[in-house]
């Protein structure tokens, strides 16, 4: 995503390619990121906790190369004119509308090439019978690594996309991708459509929190919704079973 | 060892593996011929799903040897067994319980590079199993156990294996669709030319179509007799 | 030279905030992300109090402790229902959630401006105001919190924490209360913590939430894995790294924040390298009972059977376990269906049947792994039925696992001393009030572990890891391990399977030997070799029901079960 804040604004390169370049430098990480550290740290069977400190530690150490390499200043993306849109008693922003947009042909790009593609099929059935799938010859690393790349460049368009309303700055990656990961818990873990209603659930609840509780409980309400599903139905409302 | 007339199509020989740090199989060897079918009995525990899933490259061979049609496969991937012809079947979850019977069987074609020829399979098979071109479209898991079998086994044809691998195909099932669960295999055999080795507990269903049968016990293979003489001997406890 | 006792007080700060995370992470396996969370709740419990209620500072620190125990220890009953991964997440979500509470309840806590001029501390009537001043009260402090740690962790109560860490369920299984240990970690963890956080809101005089975030969780935690996880010393190199760091890097003349960039860096890259090459971090865990095993001897010549604790052993076949109308379903399947047996003292009963008969499913009802949908267990004409599984390890009843479940990071003599009950160390009390008492009991404990471990045959692997072992020694660890628990009803879940033909005749005769010292036993089998040589009887079960019962071969050469084993003709 900063890839693509610095191809549009300091090179001024049209916003549509610099939401491919933010793509592709998310997949490229992503998948670096997989083959360098995942993997290895599978085959020697490192535990969850270790597996889960290195991503840490890479977040950290990512974002203070961002830090040092770009400086510590929020910095905007143009490109996309931003106008008021009043519909109604509803008022919000074109940049707002393209989020919406976004949102929704991506998320049914997802799930179309999930559904009807071959590569689509695999992953379906790798996460629904990883054994069986590699009974019929479904290479469980190569699902991994595709699916890694395909997430990765949807965060890359995910960020770009964030940074054209609010600014990019180092830190701006940990709070949407808690929110992601809440999004995902909430809506369970394993199911696609889950995630997005799980995503439209935290967003009404943070939103219409703001509207009954004091400011302050707002930043605070998608960590207690968390806390809350965690306790009370760890699978998720859309959860698959027996996971 | 019986006299060979044709060359085994899987020989394994002194096989040792197991799970993680946990050795089940401790020297077990056998041989199947081209168009046989061969069963593996044994108690529970005694290393016959392992020994399966050793020759089907879900598990790594620690000592000795897997040969497939002349070739030493052990450290083959299993996707790679798979193009070469071997088609395992699991015990449980021998299905994508999320998916239609439709996407099963195609993902029973995915090592099939040419499309066609695996659009053209899938018809053939169906045709084979009328009962899943009935319900193509749900989801397996909603399949009752012995549909479910009958997926699993369109399934494993699909791959156009040469060698099936099944673990416990009648496990589960009620006695009539058992009989008709082996009376189709038997039927598979003999038109798609396949060799067959199954693990079986239930001595009697292995004994409807295995022509030789392994005894193995405490992770070795202890004896090996032709159908006809393990049938006549009427009970098994000194075997378990 | 002030500056430098700066840093040295900054160090052992962290190092006491590392000391009560590692006891969390490194001895029992809790993964909290909330760590600076408490840090920063004893902070301004520690900055309020002394603000507002002008406590003097020994005042503050109490009020620190008090306020962030009953924090740390509430938040585990939450987190008790949920999975070890899922405790990250939680953890996660209070770490923000305090955090935002942090800032934005400005009523409270002044948000971001943060609480300023929080008195000093006097002592002896003097007030400490320079690093120079503070550093005997910071170091005092921080010898206490080691030595309160090190007691903790390096003690048969750090023991059962190890233990947990390593397999929950094994340690249910050998009568250990977990639930309870949660807790009592948890507590003591948020208790040290808030020794550093009330010491930080006085030195520093001044506290804002933004020493308190979720990155300072997250390096709290990495500090605590890079130096070692359980290992107290490795805490004290991690602190040093931690603020060592960003001070040695203060001679590149750089910019504050690049400065920290580059520590984070560093930081962030440590933490990769180490969990990709070095996961036990840099000073690695401890093994107890390896140097010292020295001071442990087997008394010469005596018979290992005599070691066998016969704690109401009754020989004579009288009921001893007695299971009426036991049933269970999930879902649709009725697992167990009205299941009655009868287990004779002295003798060895096998349980055998077909696959998925529901043989296991019988030993966790009897011993509370699952409770029972109707039905009742009696065990020396106690009711035990439905009770937690630690809870009936101590009236006499315990298993083993099919895939043993041994503490693998422990040593081979700490695994069966960890089941031996009764122990004054396991508990907080005697072990910082009786540490004599304490300590003797350990020694007395250790020496009936070497005799369990003769017993089975491997006394002489008494200091290795548990993970060294070849999977046949590790299931007779394991049978010295539930003989250690002193109880006098031994389930053993498949204990000849997994094993070459040599360690089945060697675990048989164990099982000989246990069943003639007075020990009722209970053998789920599929061998029926095994069976035939061990058992005095034997209960058939298919399908979730018993169906026979016998000697093992009178039921063999019954037709009809032959029928069910081995499946009936057809046609």
């Amino acid at each position: 995503m900063y890839a693509a804040v610095i191809a549009v604004s300091a090179w001024g390169v049209a916003l549509p390619l610099g939401f491919a370049i933010a793509a592709l430098v998310g997949c490229l990480v992503g998948v670096g990121t997989e083959l360098a550290l995942y993997r290895p740290l599978r085959r020697v069977e490192a535990t969850q906790l270790n597996i889960f400190l290195a991503s840490l530690g890479l977040l950290i150490a990512g974002q203070s190369v961002v830090l040092v390499v770009f400086g510590p200043q929020a910095r905007t993306l143009e490109g996309f004119p931003m106008r008021g849109i009043e519909l109604g008693p509803v008022a919000f922003t074109t940049i707002e509308a393209l989020w919406l947009a976004a949102a929704w042909v991506l998320i049914a790009a997802l799930m179309a090439w999930l559904w009807l593609t071959r590569h689509g099929l695999a992953i379906r059935a790798v996460a629904s019978n990883p054994e069986l799938a590699q009974c019929v010859g479904v290479e469980r690393e190569r699902v991994f690594l595709l699916v890694f790349a395909v997430g990765s460049a949807l965060v890359g368009l995910g960020g770009t996309l964030i940074a054209l309303r609010d600014t990019a700055s180092p830190t701006m990656g940990v709070h949407p991708v808690l929110a992601a990961f809440i999004a995902v818990f909430l809506g369970g873990i394993g199911s696609i459509p889950g995630a997005a209603v799980g995503g439209v659930l935290l967003g009404l609840a943070e939103n219409m929190g703001g509207l009954f509780l004091p400011g302050y409980w707002q930043g605070v309400i998608a960590f207690v919704v968390l806390f809350v599903v965690l306790v009370v139905r760890p699978s998720g409302v859309l959860g698959v079973r027996g996971r | 060892m019986s006299t060979t007339q044709t060359p085994a199509l899987l020989a394994v020989e002194d096989l040792a593996t197991g799970y993680g740090r946990k050795q089940v199989v401790f020297g077990a060897s056998l041989a199947v011929r081209p168009g046989e079918i061969v069963a593996l009995i044994g108690h529970n525990g005694a290393g016959k799903t392992t020994t399966l899933k050793a020759v089907a490259g879900l598990l790594p061979v620690w000592n000795g040897r897997v040969v497939f049609d002349g070739a030493a496969i052990g450290q083959v991937s299993s996707a790679a067994r798979v193009r070469r012809g071997l088609a395992f079947i699991p015990q449980e979850r021998f299905v994508f319980a999320d998916l239609t019977v439709t996407e099963n069987l195609e993902l029973g074609a995915f090592s099939i590079a040419d499309r066609r020829l695996a659009a053209e399979r899938r018809e053939t098979i169906l045709a084979l199993l009328p009962v899943l071109a009935e319900r193509k479209q749900q989801l397996a898991g909603t399949l009752s156990g012995g549909e479910q079998r009958m997926v699993s086994l369109g399934m494993a044809l699909m791959m156009r294996p040469r060698l099936l691998l099944l673990d416990e195909p009648s496990l589960g099932l009620a006695p009539f669709l058992v009989e008709r669960i082996m009376a189709t295999i038997q039927d598979i055999v003999r038109r798609e030319g396949l060799t067959v080795l199954l693990v079986e507990q239930n001595i009697h269903h292995a004994l409807a179509i295995a022509t030789r049968v392994y005894v193995m016990r405490t992770g070795r293979v202890i004896l090996e007799e032709s159908g006809a003489s393990m049938a006549a001997r009427g009970e098994w406890w000194d075997l378990f | 030279m002030d500056f430098w006792l700066h840093v040295v007080n900054m160090i052992l700060l962290f190092a006491i905030l590392g000391v009560s995370l590692n006891l969390l992470l490194g001895y029992s396996g809790l993964v909290s992300m909330s760590h600076a969370a408490f840090f920063g709740v004893g902070a301004y419990a520690a900055a309020l109090t002394a603000r507002h209620l002008d406590w003097p500072f020994p005042v503050t620190l109490l009020a620190a402790i008090a306020v962030t125990t009953v924090l740390a220890g509430g938040v585990t009953f939450p987190a008790l229902r949920v999975r070890g991964e899922y405790l990250i997440l939680l953890t996660l979500a209070l770490q923000m959630v305090l955090y935002e509470l942090m800032l934005s309840w400005v009523d409270l806590t002044e948000g971001r401006t943060g609480i300023s001029a929080i008195p000093r501390p006097t002592l002896f009537g003097r007030a400490l105001v320079t690093p120079a001043q503070f550093l005997p009260l910071i170091a005092a402090c921080a010898a206490v919190v080691f030595a309160v740690g090190y007691r903790v962790g390096e003690s048969p109560f750090g023991r059962v924490l190890k233990a947990m860490r390593d397999d929950e369920r094994a340690a249910l299984a050998i009568g250990k209360s977990v639930l309870r240990y949660k807790v009592l970690v948890f507590s003591i963890s948020g208790a040290l913590a808030a020794v550093a956080a009330a010491l930080f809101a006085h030195y520093q005089a001044f506290i804002n939430p933004f020493s308190f975030t979720l990155d300072r969780s997250i390096f709290l935690v990495a500090l605590v894995v890079l130096g070692g996880t359980a290992n107290l010393v490795g805490t004290l190199v991690g602190a040093i790294v931690y603020v060592g760091l960003p001070e040695m890097l203060r001679f590149l003349q750089a910019r504050q924040d690049i400065v920290d960039a580059i520590r984070d860096f560093v930081f962030g890259a440590l933490l990769v390298a180490f969990m990709r090459f070095r996961p036990q971090g840099l000073v690695p865990e401890r093994l107890g009972g390896g140097a010292r095993l020295g001071t442990v001897a087997l008394p010469a010549g005596a018979d290992p059977a005599a070691a066998l604790p016969a704690r109401a052993a009754r020989a004579d076949g009288a009921p001893v376990l007695v299971a009426e109308g036991l049933s269970k379903s999930f879902g649709g399947i009725r697992a167990a269906d009205d299941l009655s047996l009868v287990l004779p003292g002295g003798k060895v009963t096998a349980l055998v049947g077909p696959n998925g008969a529901g043989k296991t499913t019988v030993f966790n009802l009897l011993t509370g792994f699952l409770p029972p949908d109707a039905g009742r267990v009696v065990l020396h004409d106690r009711e035990v039925t439905g009770l937690p599984p630690w809870r009936t390890v101590g009236y006499g009843l315990a298993r083993t696992f099919q895939d043993v479940r041994l503490f693998e990071r422990m040593t081979v003599l700490d695994n069966v001393v960890a089941a031996i009950p009764g122990q004054p160390g396991e508990r907080l009390g005697p072990l910082f009030l009786t540490p004599r008492r304490a300590a003797e009991a350990e020694r007395q404990n250790r020496a009936k572990a070497l005799g369990y471990l003769a017993f089975v045959g491997l006394a002489d692997k008494a200091g290795e890891v548990a993970s060294a072992l070849a999977f046949g020694e590790q299931k007779l660890v394991a049978l010295a391990r539930l003989i250690a628990t002193e109880a006098d009803v031994l389930l053993l879940d498949e204990p000849a399977s997994g094993v070459d033909v040599q360690w089945v005749s060697r675990i048989l005769e164990l099982i000989r030997r246990v069943a003639a010292a007075g020990k009722t036993v209970c053998i789920v089998e599929h061998n029926l070799e095994v069976v035939t040589a061990v058992a005095d009887r034997a209960y058939f079960m298919e399908a979730g029901r018993i169906i026979a019962e016998g000697r093992p071969e009178d039921l063999m050469a019954d037709p009809r079960l032959g029928e069910i084993y081995f499946g009936k003709a057809h046609r």
